[in-house]
């Protein structure tokens, strides 16, 4: 066994890797004795089929399985030997890599095609200068956050007349077209008609401002277009949508309205606690921080944005194209085109560079990710996607579950770490980088992502 | 005379085969070691190193029928386990 290496220049290189009989054969035979143990033939008892039938059926899988182990083994060790830093994995040489005929060679040798990245300075000092952009709390913003909290601390109250988006209950009663009411016809007791779902502005208009008490004739096709939105109400088939009359009398009990919390002592005890929030002022200011703190993610990503494409656009060395290109090629034959290679090709490029400035990064910086980091990670995203479905109050071990069930997927796993690795080099920018704060307004800020 | 009449295929042979390097046939009862070790290297077209031979004597078998006892002998034979030099072998499963 040997493994050479022949430099062709700073970013290509050859290994060539040289397997004869002795390498292998010692792996082949007990791989074979173990299938001997294990066959079942006709004509022979278990384990006693003879050696020659059993090399004529497996013999040439099982080497071409052992010579693969083989010669990938050893090419990763040489690289990991060599401290070789290659780019994408090693292709099979197609100039020199002779043809391989398993039945009659006993020696072979592999040509391997390897990219090498280039050295990577991944200096960040005070020279350099990244704006970070922070997110001015104006007043619309804090009023919209405002209402938003008052309208969920709010409470249902009734009305006296119907508004835009109240929602009216009452008994509904099938009409003839007359107008008059059918017996026996359909009847909906305590039926709820909410105004934000009614589509047809004639209907609304003559629902608005009707009292409780007052009967009034609809049309409930016209008012909800939606067949399912009918067969709930009315309790009935789609069949008999089509059959039944859709004229109803609507006798108005109750008007029920979602009113928003006023501000005051009392609502900020509700939202924040007894006495945490006393005044307005406060309450705002608290409120400013908060969404301050929301969108300080959001700066930061952005942040992290800008120095990729500065230490990207800082990035000179070459990279060794022609290998990357046919690398691309090779591992997603059939779903990627040369067309489409070509078309995104800087993209590439570029995210190929950032990996490789990622990774100088971490190496000179000593950048670490602990497992506790992940595991934590992992948890505060369980708890976030059930946060999304109302569900706050998870328990301990369910967290824990659900987190070590997430880090058992590799693509999850990479994707943590990746995301905390991220986190850490912005950190780690705002700390090295000359930094220049920038206000900004919310409807801006979103503009810079549209821009890229 | 045909000095091979046949090769034993028995897992004891089998055995022998695939850990000595020794095959079994059972031969003519008249050829002698230098025969059969000429007659092998011609036939598979390998080299042995090694002759044993054993002559194994026919036994009388004897039947109770409604006719009366029917009396008979097993024939005999002459065995030959052949040693072949190091490297050669012979594959009996090969045409299977």
């Amino acid at each position: 066994m040997q493994v050479t290496r022949e430099n062709k220049d700073d970013l290509n290189a050859i290994i060539r890797i040289q397997v004869e009989k002795k390498d292998y054969e010692k792996a082949v035979n007990d791989k074979l004795k173990d299938y001997k143990r294990n066959a079942n033939m006709p004509g022979f008892r278990p384990g006693m089929v003879p050696m020659g039938m059993i090399k004529r059926m497996y013999y040439k899988p099982v080497l071409l399985e052992e010579i693969n182990k083989l010669v990938s083994e050893q090419l990763t060790k040489y690289i990991d030997d060599e401290k070789l830093n290659i780019l994408g994995e090693p292709l099979s040489n197609k100039d020199e890599q002779k043809d391989v005929d398993f039945d009659s060679q006993e020696d072979f040798e592999f040509v391997f095609d390897i990219g090498l990245a280039p050295e990577v300075d991944a200096e960040m000092s005070k020279k350099d200068k990244l704006t970070y952009y922070k997110i001015d709390a104006n007043k619309k913003l804090i009023d919209k956050h405002a209402d938003s909290y008052a309208s969920q601390y709010g409470e249902m109250v009734d009305g006296e007349e119907v508004q835009e988006e109240d929602v009216v209950k009452g008994t509904l009663s099938q009409l003839t077209s007359e107008g008059e009411v059918i017996e026996g016809g359909i009847t909906v007791e305590n039926a709820s008609l909410s105004m934000k779902v009614v589509k047809d502005e004639e209907v609304k208009k003559q629902l608005t401002g009707a009292k409780v008490g007052d009967v009034l004739q609809i049309d409930l096709k016209k008012a909800y277009p939606s067949d399912a939105e009918l067969t709930r109400l009315l309790n009935i088939s789609k069949e008999q949508l089509e059959t039944e009359s859709m004229l109803f009398q609507l006798t108005i009990e109750e008007i029920s309205r979602w009113k928003k919390a006023e501000i005051n002592q009392e609502f900020f005890d509700k939202a924040f606690g007894e006495g945490a929030v006393t005044s307005e002022e406060e309450f705002r200011n608290r409120l400013r921080e908060e969404i301050e703190r929301a969108y300080a993610q959001n700066s930061d990503y952005k942040l992290f944005l800008d120095l990729k494409s500065k230490m990207t656009g800082k990035f000179k060395s070459d990279l060794p194209e022609e290998f990357i290109r046919r690398w691309l090629l090779e591992s997603n034959e059939g779903k990627l085109t040369e067309e489409e290679l070509d078309k995104d090709f800087e993209k590439v490029k570029d995210n190929l560079k950032w990996q490789l400035i990622q990774d100088a990064i971490i190496k000179k910086f000593e950048l670490k990710v602990e497992p506790e980091e992940i595991e934590e990670l992992a948890r505060q995203q369980v708890l976030m996607q059930f946060r999304q479905y109302g569900m706050a109050n998870i328990p301990e071990e369910h967290l824990n579950n659900y987190a070590a069930e997430m880090l058992k997927k590799d693509q999850e796993r990479r994707r943590l770490y990746e995301q905390r690795f991220q986190e850490k080099i912005t950190q780690l920018a705002k700390e090295t980088v000359k930094l220049e704060e920038k206000k900004i307004k919310e409807e801006e800020f979103s503009k810079l992502f549209e821009d890229k | 005379m045909d000095i091979i009449k046949k090769p034993i295929i028995t897992e004891k042979m089998t055995n022998l085969g695939e850990k000595l390097n020794r095959y079994g046939f059972i031969v003519d009862k008249r050829a002698n070691k230098i025969q059969i070790k000429r007659a092998v290297e011609e036939m598979y077209d390998v080299r042995v190193d090694a002759v044993n031979t054993i002559i194994y004597g026919g036994k009388s078998k004897s039947r109770y029928t409604k006719t009366g006892i029917i009396h008979g002998k097993t024939a005999a034979y002459k065995k030959a386990v052949v040693t072949l030099a190091e490297g050669d072998n012979i594959d009996f499963y090969s045409n299977i």
